[in-house]
């Protein structure tokens, strides 16, 4: 039904803001994309440029290979759910299901009938005669949902849609919305700062910040192989742990000094030969869930200064420092995610090893001295 | 390729403005350059005179004419007192109507029921309250107050009496106007403040001056501007209660704008007189800006 | 907060009646003496006791008609005054919208103008407006009453700053939906901004409604003639008879205080916005 091109697309408001810079993107038919990045990324930009709400400074944007820049809105075939759902609070629930197939010149009769095929969708049909001040968040959010199918549009825009819900809706409402997409099987992009909700809903997800696409992939390889620090950083929760650090070669060995610390890397450990190439590496990242507090084969040990423990049932975040407190030239504060419950004391020192191979290894400009995941990725069908 | 876009809109936008400017540019900016114009010119309706360019001979002539500046100072005479007088008052009633009394809607409708009255009704009304002798409600009232002291008046044509009785029929009038702004201004102060006040220890005086009126004070320069050029316009009253009178001691710019304009056919002279109200007019729209912009230097 | 006193509540009562009876004994004066005979009016208008009209008749609501066209003045207010805030809210709330929410060249400039047209009031200009008039040859009309008075400055910029912040998310959805600008102001923007026109319905109304100092400039046959100049001309008609005059004066300000009482609550909220705005 439609495929998305955005072609080297820029947005610039005026000389010194620049919205979104440069942006190229390709989405499949039917696939389901996430925009996920902190508020200002520029990912609201992408939606509203791609709905014809705002225009492009540079660049082309084509859906089904039909450049639409100069397209009006109502002439691209998309819909749009809003942050805030936009419901039109003077018109009753069937009202605003009906007004976009009114705008389109569609019978009275057909009106009536899609109408009733959207509700009977979404589970509107007892709420037709009522007006939005009268709905629930949820039930305003199928509304916002239905008014946006309902013309049956080849491209399906989220803007952040569930941020107005409470937690236990917004994670219910996430999966009804990942089944209608897979049951309707439109293109759909899907904006959210929430990135749970990207790695959840999306095939593939676009991690922006600063108006600049950081990387796009699977949520997958966003987690595994992030580009570079800031998609490292941003993907997980809580982030990954980045230090600065120093590799060099020993006794034909590499090692890397971390916050004082050193840690050995064995030649078996995945991406050796690129870290015994690389000069520029600059910096390590070590995701929480990759620590542990018991030793396993192959595992590097570290000498860890706890600062705080949080126990949160299932599992603990272990706060800590590499250098104790004397040694304050480094106070980078790591953390572990530890399953269960850990039994230490706040200045404690303990041990706590690191499978070497978990360990990611960023260029000093920040990008993966490892992975070049960039042109690697492929749409996932 | 966006402007192709944006042409659509840039047309519907002309389109919205265009019935609102022609009116506004017909209307109000052209007779507006009008009378600036006219009253350079020596144009009298019927006059077998050619028109001629008088430069500001108009104004030397109303300003050394001895019933308009009687005018003027009337009418600045009557803002001098009805503006403190009516926004005082105004005050007070809000805050009377301020507060979580049963009913007190009832007494804010009737407070606020002569502002919808108008002008010219009123003043009729008045006519007969302020009639001479024992007839004039006000003076019976007055002889009962002062045990049979009180001499009654023939207010309306009573020099000293005529300016005040205008005044208070203005004031009976406008006062819930005033009210109504003031007492959406009181009820826009966050209570916290007031609690905050309470816990600091100050007394419902001291909330009133270091709260209350602080946080009024935009309300109430705008009331003071609002009220001040009401009484610049005042014409209604005039033209019906008194007729300028007794000896010019209610005449009022307005009054005698409309006079030279109508009842000598002197068109600019009259149109001299309005330029004259129109720059009062701007010189106290100024002042409040300014008085805001003080306050939000210092904010 | 603490409970006032009783007696604190009973003085507050007592000035609040006290200020009360100020406001409504002239209204009442004006309502017992359109029912009193008129030799009687001016002999008991002294005492509060003539408030109660010993006989009361509907004699002087009869007299009226016959002395005065009242039906007239009432049909040609009526006319006027709805005229101007019918087509006032029309013109005005598109203005106000296009300068809030539309893109187009050259718009900065002119809703400085229009904001400064604000502080011109009528009086500054009715002295060469009478005269521009008479040139154009309107004087005596409807039209001369209504045409100047549509488009106003004032209303322009309340709708401006209510449409300001009118929720972009609304005309947003609307255009996606396949709205046009002028279907997006009239099925979206204006069904939702009803406070705002009410606000100026009614404060063109209360302007209008006693407009006095216009038509005495530029009228001056019965026909085109409003209520206000029907009861200052009725002033002045010999003989003097108070009765008549006050029922003149109920039966003109009847109206407005059943639409008063009907939309209380935007009277006084239109009102109040004027200082919030101004």
């Amino acid at each position: 039904m439609a495929t998305i091109a955005f072609n080297q697309v820029s947005k610039r408001y005026d000389e010194n803001t620049t919205a979104l810079n440069a942006l190229s993107l390709q989405i499949d038919d039917g696939e389901f994309i996430v925009l996920v990045g902190p508020s200002g990324c520029g990912k609201s930009t992408v939606l509203r440029l791609l709905a014809g709400l705002e225009q492009p400074s540079e660049g082309e944007i084509a859906i089904d290979d039909k450049v639409v820049n100069d397209l009006m809105p109502q002439q691209r075939n998309i819909a749009m759910v809003f942050q805030n759902y936009a419901l039109y609070p003077h018109m009753s629930v069937r009202d605003n299901l009906a007004f976009p197939l009114r705008m389109h010149h569609m019978g009275k009769q057909a009106i009536n009938t899609r109408v009733n095929e959207i509700a009977q969708l979404l589970n509107l049909a007892e709420l037709l005669q009522r007006r939005p001040k009268q709905l629930s968040g949820g039930q305003k959010q199928r509304v916002a949902m239905g008014r946006a199918l309902v013309r049956d549009p080849s491209v399906f825009l989220l803007d952040e849609p569930l941020s107005n819900l409470d937690a236990r809706l917004r994670s219910q409402i996430r999966a009804d919305i990942a089944q209608l997409q897979l049951r309707l099987r439109k293109t759909t992009i899907y904006v959210t700062h929430d990135q749970i909700e990207a790695m959840t809903l999306g095939h593939r997800v676009a991690v922006m910040n600063r108006g600049e696409l950081q990387q796009i992939g699977t949520p997958e390889q966003l987690y595994n192989r992030p580009q570079n620090i800031f998609v490292a950083s941003f993907i997980g929760n809580p982030g990954m742990n980045i230090a600065t650090t120093e590799v060099f070669a020993q006794n034909n060995d590499l090692h890397a000094a971390v916050c004082g610390q050193t840690l050995h890397l064995p030649s078996a450990v995945q991406g050796y030969n690129e870290l015994s190439r690389s000069e520029n590496v600059g910096y390590i990242g070590v995701r929480p869930e990759a620590f542990r507090l018991s030793q396993v084969d192959g595992c590097v040990a570290l000498k860890a200064y706890i600062s705080a423990v949080e126990y949160l049932g299932a599992e603990s975040l272990v706060y800590f420092h590499l250098s104790s407190h004397d040694h304050a030239h480094d106070n980078t504060t790591w953390i572990a995610r530890i399953n269960g419950h850990v039994d230490a004391t706040i200045d404690q020192s303990i041990e706590i090893f690191l499978d070497p191979g978990a360990i990611h290894w960023f260029n000093s400009d920040g990008s993966n001295a490892i992975f070049d995941t960039c042109q690697s990725v492929q749409p996932r069908r | 390729m966006a402007d192709q876009l944006h042409k659509h809109e840039h047309l519907i936008a002309r389109l919205f403005v265009l019935p609102a400017l022609i009116g506004l540019l017909g209307f109000v900016l052209l007779p507006f350059a009008l009378a600036v114009t006219l009253s350079l010119t020596n144009l009298r309706l019927g006059s077998p005179l050619p028109l001629e360019f008088l430069g500001v001979e108009q104004y030397r002539r109303i300003f050394t004419d001895y019933t308009f500046l009687r005018a003027l100072r009337n009418t600045m005479l009557f803002a001098l007192i009805i503006v403190p007088l009516q926004t005082g008052l105004a005050l007070s009633l809000a805050l009377l109507i301020n507060q979580p009394l049963r009913g007190i809607v009832v007494f804010r409708t009737v407070f606020f029921m002569p502002v919808v009255f108008p002008l010219s009704l009123v003043s009729v009304v008045w006519v007969l309250l302020f009639a001479p002798g024992s007839a004039g409600l006000l003076n019976s009232l007055l002889e009962i107050v002062s045990f049979g002291a009180w001499q009654p008046k023939d207010f309306l044509h009573d020099t000293a009496w005529a300016l005040p009785a205008i005044t208070l029929t203005s004031v009976w009038q406008g006062v819930g106007f005033q009210m109504v702004i003031l007492l959406a201004a009181l009820q826009s102060i966050p209570e916290e403040l007031y609690q905050a006040a309470r816990i600091d220890g100050a007394n419902r005086r001291q909330q009133f001056v270091f709260i209350t009126l602080p946080q009024l004070r935009n309300a109430l320069i705008f009331v003071v501007l609002v009220t001040t050029i009401l009484a610049f316009r005042l014409f209604d009253q005039v033209q019906i209660m008194t007729q300028g009178g007794p000896q010019y001691a209610t005449t009022t710019i307005m009054y005698e704008a409309v006079n030279a304009a109508f009842a000598s056919q002197q068109v600019a002279k009259g149109a001299a007189m309005t330029v004259v109200f129109f720059v009062l007019v701007l010189l106290l729209t100024l002042l409040q800006r300014f008085l805001l912009r003080q306050e939000r230097a210092v904010a | 907060m603490k409970r006032k006193s009783l007696l604190t509540t009973l003085l507050i009562y007592c000035t609040l009646v006290g200020l009360g009876l100020i406001f409504l004994v002239p209204i009442l004066i004006m309502l017992s003496g359109s029912l009193k005979i008129d030799t009687r009016v001016l002999i008991e208008a002294g005492s509060l006791a003539g408030l109660v009209p010993e006989q009361p008749s509907l004699e002087n609501y009869r007299d009226v008609s016959t002395r005065v066209p009242f039906i007239r003045y009432l049909v040609n207010s009526t006319l006027i005054t709805s005229s101007i805030v019918l087509t006032g809210l029309l013109v005005n709330s598109l203005a106000g919208y296009a300068f809030a929410r539309l893109q187009w060249p050259g718009r900065d400039a002119l809703l400085f103008t229009v904001i400064a047209l604000m502080i011109i009031p009528l009086e500054a200009i009715a002295v060469p407006l009478s005269y521009q008039v008479t040139l154009l040859g309107w004087r005596d009309t409807y039209l001369v009453q209504i045409l100047p008075f549509v488009a106003n400055a004032f209303s322009i910029y309340l709708f401006y700053s209510f449409f300001l912040d009118f929720p972009k998310e609304l005309e947003e959805a609307a255009r996606i939906d396949g709205a046009g600008p002028v279907r997006i102001f009239f099925s979206v923007v204006a069904p939702n901004a009803k406070p705002v026109f009410a606000t100026v319905a009614i404060l063109t109304f209360l302007t209008q409604w006693g407009s006095f100092l216009w038509p005495m400039m530029v009228t001056h046959s019965e026909a085109v003639r409003p209520l206000p100049l029907g009861i200052a001309a009725f002033y002045t008609l010999p003989p003097l008879q108070w009765g008549d005059i006050f029922a003149f004066g109920v039966m003109m300000i009847v109206p407005v205080l059943l639409l008063f009482m009907a939309f209380q609550r935007w009277f006084i909220r239109g009102v109040a916005t004027t200082g919030v705005k101004g």
